[in-house]
């Protein structure tokens, strides 16, 4: 592997040797001015800068002159200061830094910024792979804003995601984790889905006799994140309770699954989602204060499907891939470029999904008409004759199971919704839930 | 003082001070021509540190 060719911009004498002597596989050079630092950033190639702001016992920030110097020649800049003041680190960001810290602890952060250095080099070279393979759009903005937040995947920040139903919150979260250099687990959960009591025992986990029906012990996803990222969808539909004992896990990273009084701990990193504006939810005194302080580092909104057509047909294209190539009338494809949508993605993937086992021909106008009108619960479900050793109520449970799933993609989570829909029982939804998603610990929504 | 250069002298205090900080950490694990070389900026350092410090005292007992 070539060296990576460093220049290190300090006056401190001391830390450059304590900065180089953390840098293992790097081609070093230094400064200690703007001007042997312009001198050195004209006449040499650079991967990554290290600027220190202050440089000189008097210096008026020249090193924010260096930070704009070695964007202008698109160098990786890290930019270091003892003061951590929040003005100066804004105004190196404004010049163009692409990171910072805080001196005082090389021998751990280092290794970080460089992490954070080449993640950010691999997010460049494969900006083409992430939005045709991984987040399909052709949508500039959205692009922009994708890059943006992925470069700082690596970094332990909280990330939130706005968007309604079906926009791609749990591609992304799942996106943001590839990139993250975790190497546990992604997990996702989608709070709307369990009541108070289930929602803690999943979060949690529980002790076996913790309650009736708790005849194992069962981990939570809290510590099946450990290491990795926890993603936590609707989170607005979590009750001021949920969200109290949540905050404290997350910042004791630390939590006491239900029922027993044995400590656990898990380092997990928090990606959540929710298809209501935060604030709103804040007055409306749905979610605390502290609680969205805590979860909101970044926050990245995904616009509807009806306000980024041009996605529409690379998703069919990237939904049909290998599989049976669908053909659409003319009058079909227009109806699919003006249709609203409200189930985003999610509906149209289920459609996609519905065709390529049905369709028979070119799909015309009235064919997507008929589908949109009928609805996907009783579609795409299929159904075998035999049991394959199993129970047949457990059959019928899987079944039921995977309407209700469905139901709730179809509706956003919406679970009193599709309780009414299907004329089920609360008790029945969430012993269904509870069975299968209990089974099946990666199982999404 | 001024409060910006007040803050500039405190800010070149701090700065070397968790310069020493980080190669005392390290010293151990470099070899003898680094610990050489270190220490001798060592010095530098904290004879840096002290005349920042002094030029608070004495700014202050003016």
């Amino acid at each position: 592997m070539n060296k990576i060719k460093v220049l290190i911009v300090e006056d401190d004498l001391l830390l450059q040797k304590v900065i180089a002597k953390n840098i293992k596989n790097g081609q070093l050079e230094f400064a200690t001015n703007k001007n042997e630092a312009f001198e050195k950033l004209e006449n040499n190639n650079y991967d990554i800068c290290f600027v220190d702001l202050m440089l000189g016992e008097d210096d008026n920030y020249s090193g924010l002159e260096v930070v704009k110097k070695a964007k202008k020649k698109n160098i990786y800049t890290v930019v270091m200061t003892s003061s951590g003041n929040k003005d100066t680190v804004n105004k190196a960001y404004s010049y163009g830094a692409d990171d910072y810290y805080l001196k005082g602890n090389e021998n751990k952060v280092i290794s970080i910024v460089f992490q954070k250095f080449i993640n950010s080099k691999k997010i460049n070279l494969d900006k083409d792979k992430i939005f045709s393979n991984q987040f399909i759009t052709k949508d500039i903005e959205i692009q922009r804003e994708i890059l943006d937040i992925l470069k700082f995947s690596s970094d332990d920040i909280p990330i939130m995601i706005l968007g309604p139903t079906g926009s791609g919150k749990t591609t992304l979260a799942q996106l943001i984790h590839n990139y993250s250099c975790r190497t546990g687990e992604f997990i996702d959960i989608n709070c709307s889905a369990y009541n108070e009591e289930l929602l803690e025992a999943e979060l949690f986990g529980y002790k076996k006799g913790a309650f009736t029906g708790a005849n194992e012990y069962r981990i939570g996803k809290l510590k099946q994140a450990d290491g990795g990222t926890l993603f936590l969808d609707e989170i607005g539909t979590m009750s001021l309770l949920m969200q109290q004992k949540l905050l404290k896990a997350i910042e004791d990273k630390s939590f006491y699954p239900v029922g027993s009084n044995k400590k656990e701990h898990s380092d997990f990193r928090i990606i959540s989602a929710t298809l209501e504006e935060p604030e709103k939810l804040i007055k409306e005194q749905k979610m605390r204060q502290d609680f969205y302080n805590r979860i909101n580092g970044l926050k990245i909104y995904l616009k509807p499907l009806n306000q980024r057509r041009s996605d529409l047909f690379p998703l069919i294209e990237y939904f049909t891939k290998d599989k049976k190539q669908l053909a659409f009338s003319n009058d079909a494809m227009d109806f699919l470029l003006r249709y609203e949508w409200p189930g985003n993605i999610r509906q149209l993937k289920n459609m996609i999904d519905y065709f390529v086992s049905h369709s028979k021909g070119i799909i015309g106008k009235s064919e997507i008409e008929k589908y949109l009108e009928k609805g996907a619960t009783d579609v795409n479900i299929s159904l075998s004759m035999e049991l394959n050793g199993r129970a047949l109520d457990d059959y019928l449970d899987e079944i039921g199971y995977q309407i209700i799933r469905k139901e709730l993609e179809n509706s956003g989570g919406k679970v009193t919704f599709v309780l009414k829909k299907l004329k089920i029982s609360t008790r029945r939804f969430y012993s269904l839930i509870n069975k299968f998603e209990g089974k099946n610990e990666k199982r999404g929504t | 003082m001024k409060k910006e250069e007040l803050e500039k002298v405190l800010h070149n205090i701090k700065s070397r001070a968790l310069s020493l900080k980080n190669a005392c950490e390290l010293f151990l694990e470099c070899d003898d021509k680094e610990r050489k070389e270190m220490a001798k900026i060592m010095v530098e350092t904290s004879k840096f540190i002290l005349e920042q410090a002094e030029r608070l005292n004495k700014s202050l007992n003016e």
